[in-house]
């Protein structure tokens, strides 16, 4: 047996030790980021389930606030919701879809429950700002604020 | 949580070349030309690398995994004989070059979704010239001479074969054609490919092409009488094929039983299974073993070398680093949100899996055997080249979603 063939024996262990350890780091690697996948999708879920047929009696108002960055957004001058909770976003399936370039595909969610009406972001690229400031998770709404968003303004109303 | 380190595979990467052209620079009586080749093949995955990671270009992951097959593939050829191998790593240089362009060419054109006509078009030229003035290696006649270099067109073929399917199946183009409406087209342009591939007597391209076709009416199509209809000539068709073709019959004969003629008919697919079952877990050794006795080792049957000479633990590593691949692929088919590019990302990844079931199933006497490239680890210019070219393409459609966020945070 040459030295070659010895050298080359032993390396088949060391070879193959490699690649299963790069199969292990890619897999780690991969494992992350389906996990910061899902803490994002869970996220975008703010309103508690359940409310679909429970707040349908509760309305309010967007208004829409014009502004020069608006540019030629297709936009109502102001959108009626429902209690039940809506969605505001780019895509096609949100309740409120407002095609525009700095709006995410699901922006931010709007409902009511015991008594309150609530603002969630639902992990938007640019934020959803709530009287000029940056909200994280969920704030209550009060008849009157601003919710500004991807460079858009809605005027929040409470309907009686 | 610990924060992804995404060096760590790089490293490895690294140390497995670093280890495996020293071993074939010993083998080779100590020629420094190989340390030269080895080194510019590490050099240029880690520039791929790191190109992709630092201008965001997508899927970090796609690029790294089909680097660790090319080293493997690499490392077998060197091993088996070092020209062959040196003239892989200069396809391989020419592959990631084409990467790029390929990436760049798919990303900046947005109308790919409109050219069905030019894609059946070009597909059918390539099979007329391919006619005309090709040349037969092995019984099939599927290569062109240019110049010094010959190459497969219908590898190509394969790449505009799924561009085509996915221009009807992300309803962009639902216009008839001459009264017949595109779903009969897609069927239609589907058998005049498989036609020509029979004068050619390219039986393992047909063999992916059909079933790419078949996959992707199982995914998108809505009449599901369609999918059956073509199951059922599928079956029409081997059945005649196996009754008259006597090329058939033999292949089909001896996944059957190898033993009956095995030191004829028999003869390659028993000498892959005995180098199977020689490497045991750990495999022989790099050069320990004899893949010499394997016709085709190089491109078809290099799977079987693996095993021998890395073990069964190797040859499954290759299977899983495969697994590895179509999952990425397959996530970014899933991620995109433009029509056709899933359907590209689907019938791409499509192809790459189906190649590989083909030729590992066919080398383990798991289905009958068909000669097709393994991607990224056969030797084979065409097929190393289309390989990346269809990756630049799953990459770029993967950067459209990557980007979209970055472009939204520019405000």
């Amino acid at each position: 047996m040459s030295a070659y063939s010895i050298i080359s024996s032993l390396l088949s262990y060391v070879f193959t030790t490699i690649i299963y350890l790069f199969i292990f780091s890619v897999i780690a690697l991969i494992y992350m980021d389906i996990k910061k996948m899902g803490k994002k999708e869970k996220d975008e879920q703010l309103a508690p389930s359940g409310l679909k047929d429970k707040n349908t009696d509760h309305y309010a108002i967007l208004k829409t606030v014009k502004n020069k960055k608006m540019g030629d957004v297709k936009i109502k001058a102001a959108y009626r919701i429902n209690g039940k909770g809506v969605i505001i976003g780019r895509s096609k399936d949100c309740d409120i879809c407002i095609n525009h370039k700095f709006v995410s595909v699901e922006h931010f969610q709007v409902w009511y429950d015991e008594g309150c009406w609530y603002l969630g972001d639902m992990g938007s690229k640019n934020g959803t700002y709530l009287n000029g400031t940056r909200i994280k998770k969920v704030k209550v709404l009060q008849s009157g604020d601003s919710i500004a968003f991807g460079g858009l303004e809605f005027i929040f109303r409470e309907e009686d | 949580m610990k924060r992804a380190n995404y060096r760590l595979p790089a490293y490895l990467l690294v140390l497995m070349n670093v280890l495996g052209f020293l071993l074939v620079f010993m083998a080779n009586d100590y020629q420094l030309n190989v340390l030269y080749v080895g080194l510019g093949m590490m050099c240029l995955f880690l520039l791929i690398y790191s190109i992709l990671v630092v201008c965001r270009m997508g899927d970090k992951f796609l690029v790294l995994i089909a680097s660790m097959l090319m080293t493997i593939g690499v490392l077998m050829l060197c091993r088996l004989d070092i020209v062959t191998g040196a003239r892989q790593i200069v396809w391989i240089g020419i592959g990631g070059i084409v990467f790029f362009a390929t990436y760049t060419i798919y990303y900046n054109i947005r109308f790919w979704h409109k050219m069905w006509f030019l894609y059946a078009a070009l597909g059918v030229a390539l099979f007329v010239i391919t006619l005309a003035f090709g040349k037969t290696v092995n019984g099939s006649k599927n290569w062109i001479d240019i110049g010094p270099i010959a190459f497969q067109p219908s590898e190509i073929t394969k790449i505009l074969y799924v561009m085509f399917l996915s221009c009807h199946y992300s309803k962009s183009w639902e216009k008839p054609f001459l009264r017949v409406s595109p779903m009969y087209m897609t069927g239609i342009v589907t058998y005049v490919y498989i036609l020509f591939l029979m004068l050619q007597r390219d039986w393992g391209t047909i063999l992916v092409i059909f079933s790419i076709f078949i996959f992707m009416i199982y995914i998108y199509e809505e009449k599901k009488w369609f999918l059956w209809a073509n199951v059922g000539a599928a079956t029409v068709v081997a059945l005649i094929g196996y009754k008259f073709l006597y090329h058939i019959q033999v292949r089909v004969g001896v996944w059957l039983d190898p033993w009956a003629d095995v030191s004829n008919k028999g003869y390659q697919i028993a000498q892959s299974l005995f180098a199977i079952a020689s490497g045991g877990y750990f495999g022989r050794g790099l050069g320990n073993g004899s893949p010499h006795y394997i016709p085709e080792v190089h491109t078809d049957f290099i799977f079987s070398a693996i095993c021998e000479e890395m073990g069964v633990f190797g040859g499954a590593a290759v299977i899983i680093l495969f697994f590895l691949l179509f999952y990425r692929c397959f996530k970014v088919a899933l991620n995109a949100e433009n029509q056709y590019n899933k359907a590209v990302g689907a019938g791409l990844t499509l192809m790459f899996a189906l190649q590989t079931f083909i030729i590992i199933g066919g080398v383990t006497k798991f289905i009958p055997l068909t000669g097709i490239t393994l991607p990224f680890v056969s030797y084979g210019g065409t097929s190393i080249v289309v390989s990346f070219a269809s990756l630049g393409i799953i990459q770029a459609i993967s950067a459209f979603e990557d980007r979209k966020g970055a472009e939204e945070f520019e405000q």
